[in-house]
């Protein structure tokens, strides 16, 4: 019972450069798995790619032993819901109309839409049109989507969520993630708050130019000496979190 | 939203209440033949039966079109696309033109066999119709991406200019053709609604309409999912590639039988799917049939007032009318939407 990640590979045609080189990984079932990495290091390629939307150019990912890759996309839709980092729509659907959406995957999902525009703290806006609110209150929008789709013992499938939300909204998604990593539900998301990883995350998988650098328990990964070396800035650890200790420049 | 979704049936009924309306009216209103002044009467049976003509056909081109509309900003996620300024139209009108001219220049009237049995059913006139704007919309798709992504205002671009080439070939065609069928092309290609409809292509275009808004009925929910960014679609189940091709048939063929029986006529598949926005919402099961009633409201109403008003200059294409109207709303959905910003309403 697991997501298991072997030998990926893959490529983008324009480029040529392998955005990711023989990664291999495992994700227990009922876990929360971050993926952290500098920009550009393969994050939100290894995202598509284990929840299928990409297909690898070599090597596989297999959910329960069944390849997702090679699913067809309703049965794919009804295993494993994915937040993009940037959301788009070209309808002119209301927040409630665009949460719904994820009632077509077929399959019971964790939350009614009600529930889930409750659980983000946007029933306020249920029947504003989505063009019209912030990014924040969008990336919101359409986490209520994937959890509408996202059904118990199913996959869910993240890029930066964190990354447009206020502090208070931060911590709500974490409380969110808990509580449908507490239902069965495997996660995966790329965050590069690394607080919020190492406070969050039950695994870290640590990509850099591609390749995999670490992989396993958040505290054994996030070692301050390595993130230095890979980020070019100090971190401390305060309160249980691995902090960044950004210069402070004077006059 | 209680409230909004109860009123969506409602609105549909006043949709269709109006279609009823404007097709009472295009029976209705007429002139006089002798001193041809308006008149609002039911016609007796002869001249009836030219205006049923007129009005079954405004009904089922203008349907057409408004659905073609539709599913082309669906398909392109694009609110400026409609089957005239995609180009669709002119290609459309130009495998029809091209047709016509190389069975007159074969003589099909006289010819039995294969030729005389395709034009009985409409094939003759129909197919050669949806070739050219099958064809045309796959010219356009590839010029108006840029490394597989749309770009909605470089597609208008790549239209407009595709439907420039495929008038000028056709006025060449036209030029080709002897001078007593020269007029009633040029008339033809400007848009006008037949009072004596070809019979077998009439029925063709029912056809067709019937398949391709049953189908598009049934795919809504689908179109729905489809509206978000394609990786979002695919992670909601949406088989993109099928849906893409059926959207991408469905809009050629409803767009070629309105010019197979109309000619190319311009912006109603354009102003028919955002006249049901505006009344039904963003939501695509309403909005299919929002679109076909809206279309065939415009195209109707368009021909009645085509037939109220007398500019002394005989009988004006329809085609004319609904470009003057339709142009402006284009210019003013181009003004209001994000398109500048490569983003959509």
């Amino acid at each position: 019972m697991s997501l298991r990640c072997s030998e990926l590979t893959y490529a983008y045609a324009r480029h040529g450069d392998a955005a990711l080189a023989g990664i291999s990984a495992e994700v227990k079932a009922g876990t929360l798995c971050a993926v952290v990495g500098r920009n550009g290091s393969g994050k939100s390629t290894m995202l598509r790619l284990l929840c299928g939307i990409e297909r690898p150019a070599s090597g596989q990912v297999t959910w329960q032993g069944l390849e997702i890759g090679a699913m067809r996309e309703p049965q794919r839709a009804a295993i494993c819901a994915y937040v993009p980092q940037r959301p788009s729509l070209s309808a002119a659907f209301t927040v409630r109309e665009l949460v719904s959406l994820g009632q077509r995957a077929g399959a019971r999902g964790l939350h009614s839409v009600d529930s889930a525009l409750e659980a983000m703290g946007i029933s306020h806006l249920a029947h504003r049109p989505w063009h019209r609110t912030s990014e924040g209150e969008r990336v919101r929008s359409v986490v209520a989507r994937a959890l509408v789709q996202c059904s118990g013992r199913g996959l869910l499938v993240m890029d930066e969520p964190f990354a447009a939300l206020d502090p208070g909204e931060c911590a709500r998604l974490m409380g969110v993630l808990r509580d449908v990593r507490a239902r069965g539900v495997t996660v995966a998301c790329a965050i590069h708050h690394l607080g919020i990883a190492s406070l969050l995350a039950d695994q870290v998988i640590w990509l850099d130019r591609g390749r995999l650098i670490g992989c396993g328990a958040a505290a054994g990964v996030l070692d301050p000496a390595a993130l230095e070396r890979t980020f070019g800035v100090p971190f401390a650890e305060h309160a249980g979190q691995v902090l960044p200790i950004l210069p402070v420049e004077r006059s | 939203m209680a409230g909004e979704r109860t009123s969506v049936p409602a609105r549909t009924a006043l949709l269709l209440a109006l279609l009823g309306g404007a097709m009472w009216l295009r029976m209705a209103v007429g002139r006089d033949p002798s001193t041809g002044a308006l008149e609002w009467v039911w016609p007796d049976p002869a001249i009836g039966a030219l205006r049923a003509g007129a009005m079954w056909s405004a009904v089922v081109a203008g349907a057409s079109l408004g659905l073609s509309g539709l599913l082309l900003q669906v398909l392109l996620r694009n609110p400026l696309a409609s089957p005239f300024v995609l180009g669709l139209s002119s290609g459309a009108g130009l495998g029809a033109t091209l047709a016509a001219w190389s069975a007159g220049a074969a003589g099909v009237a006289g010819t039995g066999g294969w030729i005389a049995a395709l034009a009985a059913t409409g094939a003759i006139q129909v197919l050669p119709a949806m070739a050219g704007a099958l064809i045309t919309l796959g010219i356009v798709l590839v010029l108006g991406m840029r490394r597989g992504v749309i770009e909605p205002v470089s597609m208008v671009l790549a239209g407009t200019v595709v439907a420039a080439i495929c008038g000028a070939i056709t006025l060449l065609v036209q030029y080709a053709m002897p001078p007593a069928s020269r007029a009633d092309a040029a008339i033809w290609f400007m848009g006008r609604v037949p009072e004596l409809p070809d019979r077998a292509v009439l029925i063709a275009a029912i056809a067709v309409l019937a398949a391709a808004a049953l189908w598009s009925g049934i795919s809504a929910r689908t179109f729905d999912a489809a509206s978000v960014s394609d990786e979002e679609a695919r992670s909601l189940g949406v088989r993109l590639v099928t849906l893409r091709l059926g959207m991408y048939v469905a809009a050629g063929a409803t767009a070629a039988t309105s010019v197979a029986l109309c000619g190319p006529i311009a912006f109603v598949g354009f102003v028919a799917p955002h006249m049901a926005r505006l009344l039904l919402g963003a939501r695509h099961g309403p909005l299919v049939l929002g679109s076909v009633v809206a279309g065939a409201l415009v195209l109707v109403v368009a021909d009645v007032v085509r037939q109220a008003l007398d500019l002394g200059m005989g009988r004006m294409p329809v085609g004319v009318l609904t470009a003057l109207v339709g142009g402006p709303a284009f210019l003013l959905v181009l003004r209001s939407s994000r398109l500048a910003h490569g983003s959509v309403p």
